[in-house]
């Protein structure tokens, strides 16, 4: 049934933080939706969205919502990461997508950025919230929680009003440069 | 042919790479971005700049980084981070060019950069710390606290210079910085549970006079320009007040500030001009409520440097000088403000502006969604205030008289332009919140300060009648009483702030000098004592009880607590006259000493122009003591006349009896001095 998207992800790589190769969706398999947070060690707006990415955590894996935090970044080692992830107080999977083909795959192109798959079929990418407009440029507190937000359409089986946002932060293409 | 190929050998040099930018970098970047300062990662390497270059190329071109918000040509400041045009050409040109190494050989040396917890201006001659470390949350909105620094002083200094030192870089975003003299900040620390309280300073908290201070990430310390250092008095605390943003993980942070004394007594004091307004009110969805103020300078000055401050809607900010002549000066504009890029800008030449010039500031501000920065969604009504939800419009401009003789005439002049619009904020905050006692008390203050007594005596009693207890109150309410010399009504309101906090040092001396006026020296000198024993830093009643112990003829006390008082503040006439008197007229020789008296006597008078009566009767006395009968007869002489041009009848007849004795040629012996 899937066979257009499974075509795709046969060629995908991503390692978890022993170095093994794994294919997230089928990690993910039975969960409601799959949630991928593009994230870097050291971009500081995706650092700042740590506390907001537990927040959302919380609220939506105890309702079926599978999150893995995924490193593009070639240059975070499973034990920056394992730090980082410590540090930030993550509690979701971490994943590294050295070549970034996750990240092309839910069309990320900065961290911090989110993608929501149901089954393999992307239904939102962007932002986290619309607290920074731009670089430089950031609100006091958010005024739209777009993640959050389409994540209840999700769980509630209803369709997400804005299924692709723009995030601000980290250009992934410059890990790779 | 030949010509050919010199072209192509050209295009392939003018390949921008990491060699030809990275001085640029250097110079203008790496400051902040490194590690153990704000900037949250490294720009020194190759690989540092190339991992971020999309991100450089945009921040760069839109002048984002390096943060320095006035534009250029409308002011010259020192440490400007702008780039030049020619430098962002060229980091502009490296990243259209593929951001490459070049050869890593030609790499020019990095310059040493100061290790960034280093003092930059060398070994600080006091370091004060926060006494707890303050733990920022991971997340949440921007932190506004305010830390109280207890600096341990044994005696006043003056401070040629402060430097600030954030102890976690990354996340204080800026810092304001007063001394409070008093313990109102201290008060609102020991309320709140946490280090530090939520929140702006206190009145109380301010800038020394005629001071900017403040930090800013990536600053440079500076020295205050020659002879203008600011005079720190004992018992004095630093009020930090810190904008911090969380990092995405929880931080831990202990500021500590370098103090860098100096002997040479300052010879000029700048003053703190502000232009701006108190009685901002902005309606929900206002795109361009201006405040706009104007200032016509009294004497010819120079301006040393200006800070905007405004909080998240003010958007342009202008302020320029319109000299006499007609030409125009601009003094800063700045598009775009940024709250979190805040500044002190210091001239690199002072702005010498002739008298009659006028000063003017202008700010807009966008109270609609449409500004991103706008602390309510949707707008809302926005007045002044010290919150970030509230608005300010504040231009403060450091400015100097040119003469000395002028100095005078500008601090005056300034002060009646603050105060005035001070009471017209408070008296508009207070209308719109009369059931608010603090109101009240606010208002109450600056009548005090205009001498306007009866009007202060009535906010108190308004204040208190909404709320009984406020120990600062009854003692506001019994200073104005007393000014009106009502003078057992104001004992009455000593008394009531001392029931209710029994340890009120300002409290006790006042009802102690009340008593004393009232004959009742022996009550007074127990209430002096204790206001001695609990503020021994407060220069009034060691006075004060010097002075009773003086006239009770207890010269060895009084001696001890007259030069705690000189102690406290140098140049007290008070104390030296009081000292002066005694050394000149005790009968125990051994406590005599004319020759000090003499000294302390002339130092007293000169400070006191000559006018004060107890200053002149010290000074005669003094010269009497030594011999000088000449002396003592023409000083007693011009301490009668006036005396009697001011009414002031029982002087005058006790200074005639001293001119009889002098004429004599005998000195004023106080044989009741112990
Ligand atoms: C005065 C200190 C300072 C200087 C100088 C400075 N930066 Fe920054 N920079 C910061 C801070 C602080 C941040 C974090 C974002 C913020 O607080 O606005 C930052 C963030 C950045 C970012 C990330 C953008 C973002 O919004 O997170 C880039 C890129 C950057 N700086 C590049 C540069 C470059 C290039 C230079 C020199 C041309 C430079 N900076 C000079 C302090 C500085």
């Amino acid at each position: 049934m899937h066979w257009f998207t499974v075509l795709a992800f046969s060629s995908l790589t991503v390692f978890d933080l022993d170095n093994r190769a794994i294919d997230p969706f089928k990690a993910a398999a039975g969960a409601r939706a799959t949630v991928f947070l593009f994230t870097a060690t050291d971009c500081p707006i995706s650092n700042r969205y740590a506390p907001e990415v537990q927040r959302v955590y919380r609220a939506f894996a105890p309702k079926g919502v599978r999150f893995f935090l995924v490193y593009p970044n070639p240059a975070d080692t499973p034990d920056a990461i394992r730090v980082h992830a410590k540090s930030f107080g993550y509690a979701a999977d971490a994943l590294r997508d050295p070549k970034q083909e996750l990240a092309k795959l839910a069309s990320a192109t900065v961290t911090p950025e989110a993608a929501i798959f149901t089954g393999q079929r992307l239904v939102y990418h962007g932002r986290i919230d619309d607290r920074f407009v731009d670089l430089g440029l950031e609100r006091p507190a958010p005024t739209v929680h777009d993640l959050a937000d389409a994540l209840t359409a999700v769980v509630a089986g209803v369709p997400i009003a804005h299924p692709a946002t723009q995030a601000v932060g980290c250009f992934i293409a410059d890990f790779a440069r | 042919m030949i010509a050919l190929i010199a072209a192509a050998a050209l295009t392939v040099e003018a390949r921008v790479s990491f060699n030809d930018i990275a001085p640029i970098v250097w110079r203008r970047c790496t400051t902040c971005h490194r590690p153990g300062a704000i900037g949250p990662f490294s720009l020194a390497t190759y690989e540092d700049v190339k991992r971020r270059a999309t991100q450089i190329k945009i921040v760069t071109a839109r002048r984002i980084m390096p943060p320095w918000k006035p534009e250029p040509g409308k002011g010259d400041f020192e440490s400007e981070r702008r780039l030049t045009d020619s430098e962002l050409e060229q980091i502009q040109r490296w990243i259209a060019d593929g951001a490459i190494e070049g050869d890593s050989k030609d790499l020019p040396p990095m310059p040493a950069q100061p290790a960034a917890e280093a003092w930059q201006l060398g070994t600080p001659d006091l370091v004060v710390r926060m006494p707890e470390a303050y733990t920022v949350a991971a997340g949440g909105t921007d932190v506004f606290r305010t830390f109280v620094l207890p600096i341990a002083l044994p005696r006043a200094r003056f401070v040629r210079a402060l430097e600030f030192r954030p102890g976690t870089a990354r996340v204080v975003h800026h810092a304001n910085i007063g001394v409070d003299r008093t313990r109102s900040s201290r008060q609102l620390d020991l309320k709140d549970p946490e280090p530090g309280y939520v929140g702006g300073m206190v009145p109380d908290a301010r800038y020394p006079e005629g001071q900017l201070l403040g930090w800013t990430p990536g600053q440079a310390a500076h020295p205050v320009p020659p002879g203008t250092a600011w005079r720190l008095e004992p018992g004095s605390d630093l009020v930090v007040q810190l904008h911090m943003q969380p990092t995405g993980k929880p931080e831990t942070l202990q500021v500590s500030v370098g103090f860098y004394f100096t002997d040479e007594a300052p010879s000029r004091t700048p003053l703190g001009l502000r232009l701006g307004s108190e009685t901002i009110d902005i309606p929900p969805g206002a795109r361009d409520y201006v405040v706009a103020d104007r200032y016509v300078l009294p004497v010819d000055a120079d301006v040393l440097a200006v800070q905007p401050h405004a909080h998240n809607l003010a958007r342009r900010m202008e302020a320029g000088a319109t000299l006499p002549d007609g030409t125009t000066r601009w003094l800063i504009a700045i598009d775009d403000w940024d709250f979190r890029w805040q500044d002190v800008y210091r001239y690199k030449n002072p702005v010498a502006l002739p008298k009659g010039t006028a000063i003017a500031m202008r700010y807009t501000y966008d109270n609609s969604d449409g500004n991103a920065r706008n602390p309510h969604h949707p707008p809302a009504r926005v007045v002044w205030g010290q919150n970030t939800s509230d608005e300010m419009g504040d231009l403060w401009i450091q400015i100097v008289a040119r003469s000395a003789g002028d100095a005078a005439v500008l601090a005056d002049d300034i002060r009646r332009k603050s105060h005035a619009e001070d009471l017209a904020a408070y008296v508009k905050l207070l209308r719109e919140d009369p059931g608010n006692p603090l109101r009240h008390d606010a208002v109450g203050n600056l009548y005090l300060e205009d001498a306007r007594y009866d009007d202060a005596i009535a906010e108190y009693r308004a204040s208190l009648s909404l709320n009984a207890d406020s120990a600062p109150t009854h003692y506001n309410l019994g200073f104005a009483l007393s000014m009106r010399g009502r003078r057992d009504e104001a004992r009455g309101a000593f008394e009531q702030a001392l029931r209710l906090d029994p340890e009120y040092a300002q409290a006790h001396n006042n009802l102690g000098a009340m008593l004393q006026l009232a004959g009742r020296a022996g009550e007074a000198l127990d209430h002096f004592r204790r206001a001695v024993a609990l503020r021994p830093d407060n220069v009034d009643a060691q006075i004060n009880l010097a002075q009773l112990l003086s006239a009770q003829g207890r010269a060895r006390e009084a001696l001890d607590h007259f030069e705690a008082a000189l102690t406290l503040r140098g140049d007290s006439a008070q104390a030296l006259a009081g000292i002066a008197w005694i050394r000149a007229t005790v009968a125990d020789p051994s406590l005599r000493n004319s020759e000090q008296a003499v000294t302390f006597a002339e130092r007293a008078a000169a400070a006191t122009g000559r006018r004060d009566l107890s200053v002149l009767d010290a000074l005669a006395a003094a010269y009497a003591s030594a011999g000088r009968f000449d002396d003592a007869v023409a000083i007693v002489e011009s301490g009668i006349n006036l005396a009697t041009a001011g009414g002031l009848d029982a002087a005058a007849a006790e200074l005639r009896q001293r001119l009889i004795l002098y004429q004599r040629r005998q000195p004023y012996r106080q044989s009741n001095f112990l």
